[in-house]
Parts: C-alpha cells; structure tokens; sequence
C-alpha cells in the first residue's frame, strides 16, 4: 500500500492545468484567497483585546487603537480589508457574467461561489454590530427587523437577538457566530468551491471549452500548467493588490467615509436614531431596492429577490440558444452601470425626489440580469 | 479461508430495517436534541422579569412637549397634545392607513381617534413598525405624489417621521398610506395612578 504523501495531501494527487489564453479577470479568485486569510489573521489579532460587551466593547476599540502596539494598523487593515473583499467579490462575480462561468459542466462552481456571497454578506453584518457605535447599533436593528416580514416575525426576530431590543446578549452572539460559526463554514464552502472547480477545470475567455484535465499528467492542448505559471500571475496580481490596499491603509483609512463612518464614533444609543443613517458602500445596492418599495413586505420580498437571483443563471442559460458574446458583454456592462447606481442612490439620504426613478431604475436592474443570462 | 455459502450470503432484507431503523431513531435524536438548543436562544425568564412597568411623572409636561422614557429598553413618548392638534385627528383623513386602529396595534382602551386613554395625553412606543428606527417629531407637508389624494394639499401639520426609509405617522402614530410602514405605531399598555402620575407597562 502506499504511504500518503505531505505533498498530495496539500494539493491532492493530479496536477492542475488551466486554459493558455486566461486574462486579468481571472486572478481575482486567488485575490480572494488572499484578502480573506488577511482578515482572518488581523481578525484573530484583533479578537486578543476585544471585549464582547456593551459597557466594554466601544471601550476596547479605542483601547485597541490607542493602546496596543500597533493596534490601530491592525484594526484598520480589517476594516478596510472587508471593503477590499467586496471589491474584489464584485469583480469576480462580474468575471463570471462577462465569461459565462455558470454555464454547464460548471454549476455546482457557480452555487458554492453564490452560497459564498451570501455568507460573506452575513459575516459583514455580524462584524458591523461589533464595535457598538451609532452606525453598528442602528445598521443591526434595521437589518435584523427585515425579518419581521416573515410570518411569526416577532418571534423569529426575538429569537435572532435572544432580547426584546438589541442588547449585550445580541452583541455576544454576533461575536460567537462573527468569529466561529460563519468562518468555520467559509472554509469549507471555499475548499468546495475549488475542488468543485478542480474537477471540471476552469473556463476561459475565449468561450470554446478547452480541456484542462490529463490523464497521464502530460500538459493537455492550449493548457499551461497551473504550476508555476498561472501561480506566479496570481502572485503578481496579489502584489499589485497589496501595495494598492497599503495606499488606501496609510493614507485614506477611512476611504472617504466609504469605510469608516464617522457615525460610528459615538456610541450606541439604543433611545436616538441618527440622523442620516448610511448603508456600508457594498449593501447600499440591496437597500436602494428594499427602501424604493413603499409596502414592508413587497420590499423585502424584491430584495431577497435580488439576492436569490443569481442562482437562476444556469438555468437562464439553458433556455435560450443564440448567444452573441458582443451583446452580451454590452448587456453586462448596461446591468453594472445600473448596480452602481442602485448604489450611489442607497448612499443618498432619502428625498422623495428620485423615487420614481429608482423604481425605473430597479425594474431595468432586473430585466437586464434576466436578458444577460438568456443571451 | 474457508467460508461456507451460506456465511457470504448478506441478508438484505436484514441490513434494510436496520437502516431504517437507525436513521428512524437518528432523525428523533437529532431532533430531540435541537430543541434544547434552539429554546436557549430566547431570552431567559429574568430577561423578561426586567421587563416591568415605569413610572413618569408628567406633572412638568407642557403643551407641545414630548419626552421619551426607557420601557423594555424601547424608547416611549409622553407628549400632551394641544387642542387644535386633537381637533385635526378627528377630521377623517383619507390618506391614513388604518385610521380606526383596526389592527392590534393598541390596548383596547385606545381604539379611538387620539389613540390614547386621556385625549391630550399621547403614550407611544417609539419605533418605526417598517424596521424599527425611532421617527422624529417634524412637520410634514401634504403635497408629492405620497399624498396625491389629500385634497388639502400644501397644508402643513404636525407628526412623526423616520430618518431610515421615510414613513410618515400623524399625531396619533397613525402611519399614512403608501409608506414602507404597514403599521401604526405601538400604544404600550399604560394607566394613570393620579392626575400627574403614568404607569407605563400595566
């Protein structure tokens, strides 16, 4: 019998071969990796000083920023980095509108992928409530309330903060499922999105499918291997992804305002709702849909519309069979501009302006995803 | 070795309830087993317990004024009306959701117009029905598309509204239509021990 080796344990037994005409657009997979095993480490760091309650939370970050050796480094890479994931999440996404990466033999890629972004989305609302300024605070108690939509909605919603109001039990249990729970299940979901990916191969630009798995372990046609030559592209990028990140951390920390709100340096006070109260730049999207619908329940119906939506890609896919590449990149491109949009929009404060044309506005959302999967 | 037929024959039939049986049992296991874990998220009895009632004092209180008290850690309004305001929530408003507080949204004893028990004296849970923001004292305007069937357009009056999404409520917490809200806002259960003195919370 044959004794495991170190090696097929880490990378497993086959080589990996990718198509020889990949672009930019596909590096930003292995940026992820990257971005996410920083937050992991700074989050790790930052979990040595924080202190899980109400009367100490707000305390400890500023105990952290002030205090510990470089704990205002630290903290400030994971704020920012969670930023830069969404960034990085969005293109990505948009790498697989532009190439088709839904389409058959790759759907299960596509679902671990969109299950990913989801939780990704779920872990960043946990993290939100952490540091218990204003911004956390209220950003909880609105985010959390969509679910007194649901049927038995006091209940659920009960049962979500395990308090009537959000509180110290809230804040305890956001922190347990923020650093435990949702980063033991991203793990997994990401070893499956990859070997889910492993064994189809990855698609290509070109949009001809090219088979990247050997039998013999010789390099198949217009294949390269992954090692080194995709790694090192991959490195590459990951270099230029640093220094850029380096330039935002050191220089604008709080982005504009995108991510830090000034907001959150008052503390929670659970009997004063500011003012203006803003999304984070990265949901600001899914609450112009959820605050453009005057009914409660139509509104959180569209928004998990549009955040189921992208399962129905695959199957999009299969209903229709003339495709042009051009007017599909032109369809994609349409559909981004109307996302940023949706998301300059969700940052504004409300005026009953521009309500009309925000429910124009979502409509084409909608029906232009719809066309760019058909066609 | 040496194994008889009859030892390599499997009995199927066997192995099928024993699979039955142990995914049967499991499946009562693992169900049995979330209860507990499911029940230890809710708040506990002492959560509850800290729930009681408050006492304000409201002998201070002027015409016009609101103050906001902390019951069950949601934020409650004593605001002592004035005589016009109570005469404009009489006046049928075409443009009011629920303008007869059909929805159980009130004890029973302010199921009327001002939605309170004395008329002057309005006691409100301060938090937005739509997602739970708390609505500011301003003064709104009928006029925009949200009020397109108000036939006295332009007048402006006095009410509540929420910074999160925009709902609108009167001076009743009576939500208008067309707003994310789908509710009116929540009368607590209140009485007064004397002229001066609100209970809220029994």
């Amino acid at each position: 019998m044959n004794k495991p080796k170190l090696k097929t344990v880490f990378f497993g037994k086959t080589k990996h071969f990718v198509p020889n005409n990949l672009n930019v657009w596909y590096v930003f997979g292995a940026l992820l990796l990257g971005a996410l095993a920083m937050q992991y480490l700074s989050g790790l760091w930052l979990a040595f000083y924080y202190a899980p309650s109400p009367d100490k939370a707000f305390a400890s970050i500023q105990y952290i920023m002030h205090q510990v050796h470089y704990g205002w480094l630290i903290r400030t890479i994971h704020t920012t980095c969670a930023s830069a994931i969404f960034i990085l999440l969005y293109l990505h996404l948009l790498r697989g509108l532009l190439y088709r990466s839904y389409r058959s033999p790759r759907q299960l890629v596509w679902y671990f992928g969109v299950l990913l972004f989801w939780l990704l989305m779920l872990e960043s609302f946990f993290g939100i409530l952490l540091p218990w300024g204003q911004t956390s605070y209220w950003g909880a108690t609105v985010v959390s309330n969509v679910v007194t939509a649901l049927p038995h909605g006091a209940s659920l919603l009960t049962l979500l903060r395990g308090d009537y109001q959000i509180s110290g039990v809230t804040l305890t249990r956001f922190y347990a499922l923020h650093i435990v729970a949702l980063p033991i299940l991203l793990i997994f979901l990401i070893q499956w999105h990859i070997r889910a990916l492993h064994q189809v191969g990855s698609g290509n630009p070109g949009l001809s499918p090219i088979e990247t798995r050997s039998l013999d372990g010789s390099c198949p046609k217009q294949c390269i291997p992954f090692f080194p030559e995709q790694a090192l592209k991959d490195l590459l990028a990951l270099i230029i992804f640093f220094i850029l990140f380096a330039a935002v951390l050191f220089f604008k920390p709080d982005g504009f305002g995108f991510l830090k709100d000034k907001l959150n340096n008052i503390p929670a006070n659970p009997m004063q709702t500011p003012e203006t109260i803003r999304p984070l730049w990265y949901l600001a999207s899914f609450y112009s849909i959820l605050r453009a619908i005057p009914n409660k329940l139509y509104g959180v119906l569209l928004l998990s519309t549009s955040v189921l939506m992208w399962l129905l890609l695959p199957l999009l896919d299969r209903l229709s069979k003339h495709k042009t590449q051009k007017l599909h990149q032109i369809l994609v491109w349409s559909w981004f501009v109307c996302w940023l949009t949706l998301t300059y929009l969700g940052l504004q404060p409300i005026t009953s302006g521009w309500v009309c044309a925000l429910g124009g506005i979502i409509g084409l959302y909608f029906f232009l995803f719809i066309l760019t999967g058909l066609l | 070795m040496n194994h008889s037929d009859e030892e390599d024959q499997v009995d199927w039939q066997k192995r099928k309830l024993l699979k039955a049986g142990a995914c049967m049992l499991g499946g009562i296991g693992i169900l049995a087993a979330m209860y507990p874990f499911l029940k230890s998220l809710e708040p506990t009895d002492q959560q509850l317990a800290e729930h009681g009632s408050v006492t304000v004092d409201i002998s201070h209180l002027h015409e016009n004024e609101q103050i906001t008290v902390a019951w069950q850690a949601k934020p409650v309004w004593v605001m002592r009306r004035s005589q016009a305001d109570l005469h404009a929530l009489t006046a049928a408003n075409p443009d009011l959701l629920d303008p007869n507080s059909l929805q159980n949204q009130q004890p029973h004893f302010a199921q009327n117009p001002y939605r309170s028990l004395r008329p002057e004296i309005l006691v409100l849970v301060g938090l937005c029905t739509h997602l739970g923001c708390i609505p500011n004292y301003a003064t709104l305007r009928h006029s925009g598309a949200q009020f397109a069937s108000d036939n006295s357009a332009q007048q402006n009056f006095a009410g509540f509204l929420c910074p999160c999404h925009g709902s609108r409520y009167d001076l009743a917490g009576r939500v208008f239509k067309n707003m994310p809200a789908p509710l009116n806002l929540v009368v607590p259960p209140y009485h007064f021990l004397d002229e001066h003195t609100l209970v809220i919370g029994q």
